[in-house]
């Protein structure tokens, strides 16, 4: 019965997703309240008084025990309510929402460019890999995975805003996707810089992938039946080399959400990453709190669908749970 | 740079933005000016609310306090504390007793300016239940009350000659009675209307047309906020950005002196980076030790090699702007043999070790490696421990557990802290302690700065702290600006005088 495994596959990862949110959203509650320097002090500055800061934290309820403050905020957040933050008033759920539509518009677009460029490539680079233009492909890729995401970020925009002034060096419209032309402009260097750091580690993901397809006795009895390599590959070997690629491509979203933070920095775009760097510098902690549980729900949620993905793809990961 | 040490938004105290203590400036201001213009500042620290009666932080005051918000009285381009919603005010001989009589003012809702704001403000500072960050500057107040609609009268426990100058800041601000939402609207009755806050990227303030005084030159004012260095310079290189307010890599400065496109502008600032040396410390409490740290320091180097030579030497915790400053540089001159003698009198002819805690701010990082250089020549082995400033406000500052920490103290007229034997320098020289408290009580100007003076000798002579250099506040223009405050002295960031040319 497979609909029936497929049904308890899918279960499964569903109480696997959730029990993780819970429980990374606890710790991190917890961490953050590791840190030294606590929220009242952030707001009052170093000049109140002990009785203006315990007056505030009373008033905040910062005085009362850990564990009731955050039981307090996972019932608002399942509720979709992240709360109010401390240091600015401003409503974290609909902040976080309105910077999504930078951030997330971001990272799709990246990820659809980097996949774009790197498993053509990467076929191409493994199909050719004792080839001269094979080994320079992945080369290529070997220096899109050294160079620092905020250097190359610096580099682009230099480049193309500054030396050749043909798009905006950073920034965001005012007016955001209401006015698409500027907004997708501005999306342009961004988009590119993520998806070259993304792109080199997917091509050399996808070569390996396809070179050890390439080696397997299906591969070779395909091309005995008179299949060029390419239309061995192309009707045998994708399917199967996609798989690592697709797994990887799941885990690289942790890391692309990391690196929209830096892109963002680097391109003044207003997105959660920036957002989210400056409530840290500026310990909003609750705000912190509501952003890393929206990108770790994010996160997870990505993990869960490729889970299910490669289940579809590959019988033999449903049954091995 | 002005903004380098606005990097430290949580120690609010120690950290001050910029205002017109300067002239507005004559530069590139010959063709017609645009009112109409729009305006674009490029600042690297973005408020965190817009209650400056409730949230502390540099970057609040720098766009509203002068801007769109207004106290009784404010500081003038010359340093000056001059009207502002106070026409007039008498203080009574025995200091104890403030009259103000009120200006016609309205808000930028419409509504007029009338003694019940006042009463309304400063009553929510002294209340009991204020969390106002700035309420201590009102500790001394003991009644506020109105005769009239016109007139103030504010009732002093005791002589405080910093009042006056504390009204000028956050604590003297008048709100709107039952003014609401303050953290994200603002209803003031400055210059400038507060237009819309778009958040993580800017904040807009439009001309008040219906201001009483002198109006503002610029329609629309834009104080834009990108936090990365970079992304700044290039928000200002391609256009996007008229002023660069703030220079955080001074390096980068000279290819802007070569580019006659722009004009960079000198000013100077409150901030003196302090190398604060731990006084309850085995070592540093002996004053000899703390003389040779200073002496084994050739400051000009120093300033030459962590901030391309801008800014200037200090000899003690006074800028040359206060009243009270004199050249007090010869008293700690660079002289490493003479640093080695007062170690070895000091019983440590072989040196010592201790921490350098360094904070994540520019001027700390960059000055740490020629200090630890420096005081190695002497014996003396510094290690740099890098912290965050959750962890420097929580155990330097507030716990004051260190042995030596660089950052810079930027309030205007803040010499009293070396008067608190608290304070993280744990420095405790009671005759100091006495002038500081006969320079508040004091009941003339001369007196108080001679008092003042002492104290600022007296903190060279015990080599109290060291001071590395007085940051310097160094702007980028177009040549289309003029009029931008040159000077970091205070609070605020006055756009009122800031004019663009067609």
């Amino acid at each position: 019965m497979v609909g029936v495994n497929v049904l308890i596959f899918c279960a499964r990862r569903l109480i696997l997703f959730f029990s993780s949110l819970v429980a990374s959203s606890a710790i991190v509650f917890t961490l953050l309240r590791l840190l030294p320097g606590d929220l009242a002090q952030a707001k009052l500055g170093i000049q109140a008084t002990p009785e203006s800061l315990a007056l505030l934290r009373h008033q905040m309820g910062l005085d009362r025990s850990l564990f009731s403050q955050y039981l307090d905020w996972l019932i608002h957040a399942i509720h979709g309510d992240l709360g109010i933050s401390i240091l600015s008033g401003a409503d974290v759920t609909s902040e976080i929402m309105q910077k999504a539509t930078v951030t997330i518009p971001l990272i799709i677009m990246a990820s659809i460019l980097a996949v774009l460029i790197s498993i053509p490539l990467g076929m191409y680079a493994a199909l050719r890999y004792r080839n001269f233009d094979g080994v320079a492909t992945s080369g290529f890729s070997q220096l899109g995975i050294a160079v620092p995401i905020f250097w190359s970020g610096i580099l682009i925009a230099a480049t193309f805003a500054i030396l050749w002034p043909l798009l905006p060096a950073g920034g965001f419209p005012e007016s955001g996707w209401s006015n698409p032309g500027p907004a997708l402009k501005s999306m342009i260097l961004p988009v590119f810089t993520l998806a070259l750091g993304q792109g080199a580690v997917l091509m050399r993901f996808a070569r390996s992938a396809t070179i050890d397809t390439l080696q397997q006795d299906y591969f070779r009895t395909a091309r005995a039946t008179g299949l060029t390599r390419f239309q061995a590959l192309r009707i045998h070997g994708v399917r199967n080399a996609l798989i690592p690629v697709i797994s990887v491509l799941g885990m690289q979203i942790a890391t692309l959400v990391v690196e929209a933070i830096i892109v963002e920095n680097v391109f003044a775009l207003p997105g959660i990453g920036q957002m989210l760097l400056q409530d840290v510098n500026n310990r909003d902690l609750l705000k912190v709190q509501g952003i890393i549980a929206v990108t770790t729900s994010i996160v997870f949620l990505v993990g869960f669908m490729v889970d299910i993905a490669l289940g579809l793809l590959d019988p033999r990961v449903r049954q091995t749970r | 740079m002005k903004n380098t040490f606005r990097r430290l938004i949580i120690p609010a105290a120690l950290v001050v933005g910029l205002i017109g203590f300067a002239v507005p400036q004559t530069y590139g201001a010959s063709a017609a000016v645009d009112t109409n213009a729009t305006i674009t500042l490029g600042l690297d620290l973005e408020p965190t609310s817009l209650d400056l009666t409730g949230t502390a932080g540099a970057p609040i005051p720098q766009v509203l306090l002068d801007n769109v918000y207004e106290s009784l009285v404010r500081i003038n381009d010359k340093g000056v504390i001059v009207p502002n919603l106070a026409s007039s005010w008498k203080i009574a001989p025995d200091g104890k007793t403030y009259t103000f009589t009120l200006a016609n003012a309205k808000f930028h809702d419409g509504s007029a300016f009338t003694s019940a704001d006042v009463l309304w403000s400063y009553n929510r500072v002294t209340a009991k239940d204020s969390t106002n960050p700035f309420k201590t500057q009102f500790a001394n107040v003991s009644s506020v009350f109105a005769t009239g609609g016109k007139t103030i009268i504010i009732k002093m426990k005791n002589r405080d000659n910093s009042f006056l100058f504390n009204l000028t800041g956050q604590v003297g601000v008048v709100l709107k009675a039952k003014s609401a939402n303050l953290d994200s609207t603002a209803n003031g009755t400055g210059p400038y209307k507060f237009s819309n806050w778009n958040r993580g990227t800017s904040i807009t303030l439009v001309r008040n047309d219906a201001y009483r005084g002198t109006k503002g030159l610029a329609k629309t004012v834009v104080f834009r906020y990108i936090s990365n260095p970079n992304a700044l310079n290039n928000a200002f290189l391609s256009g996007q950005v008229d002023v660069l307010t703030t220079v955080q890599a001074p390096e980068i400065l000279k290819f802007f002196v070569a580019n006659d496109k722009f004009k960079v502008v000198e000013g100077t600032t409150n901030g003196e980076v302090t190398m604060s040396m731990n006084n309850d410390n085995a070592y540093f409490k002996n004053p000899k030790v703390r003389l040779a740290v200073r002496q084994a320091i050739d400051h000009k180097a120093l300033i030459q090699t962590a901030w391309s030579g801008f800014g200037s030497t200090l000899g003690s915790f006074v800028p040359p702007t206060d009243p009270w400053y004199e050249d007090l540089t010869g008293l700690a001159p660079y002289n490493v043999s003479a640093s080695k003698a007062l170690l070895a009198d000091a019983g440590y002819p072989n040196g010592f070790k201790v921490t350098l805690d360094i904070p994540p701010i520019g001027y700390a990082t960059a000055s740490s490696e020629f200090i630890q250089a420096s005081l190695k020549k002497v014996g003396i082995d510094v290690t740099i421990n890098n912290v965050g400033w959750g962890e420097w406000i929580d155990r330097i500052f507030t716990k004051g557990n260190y042995d030596m920490t660089i950052v810079a103290h930027v309030e205007p007229h803040d010499i009293a802290i070396y008067g608190n034997p608290g304070y993280y320098f744990h420095y405790n020289n009671t005759d100091v302690q006495g002038w500081l408290k006969a320079a508040d009580e004091a009941a003339t100007d001369a007196e108080r700065t001679a008092l003042l003076k002492k104290v600022g000798r007296q903190l060279a002579v015990d080599s109290a702290s060291d001071w590395l250099f007085l940051l310097p506040a160094t702007q980028v223009v177009t040549k289309k600006i003029s009029g931008i405050p040159t000077n970091s002295l205070g609070l605020s960031y006055y756009v009122a005088s800031i004019a663009k040319t067609k």
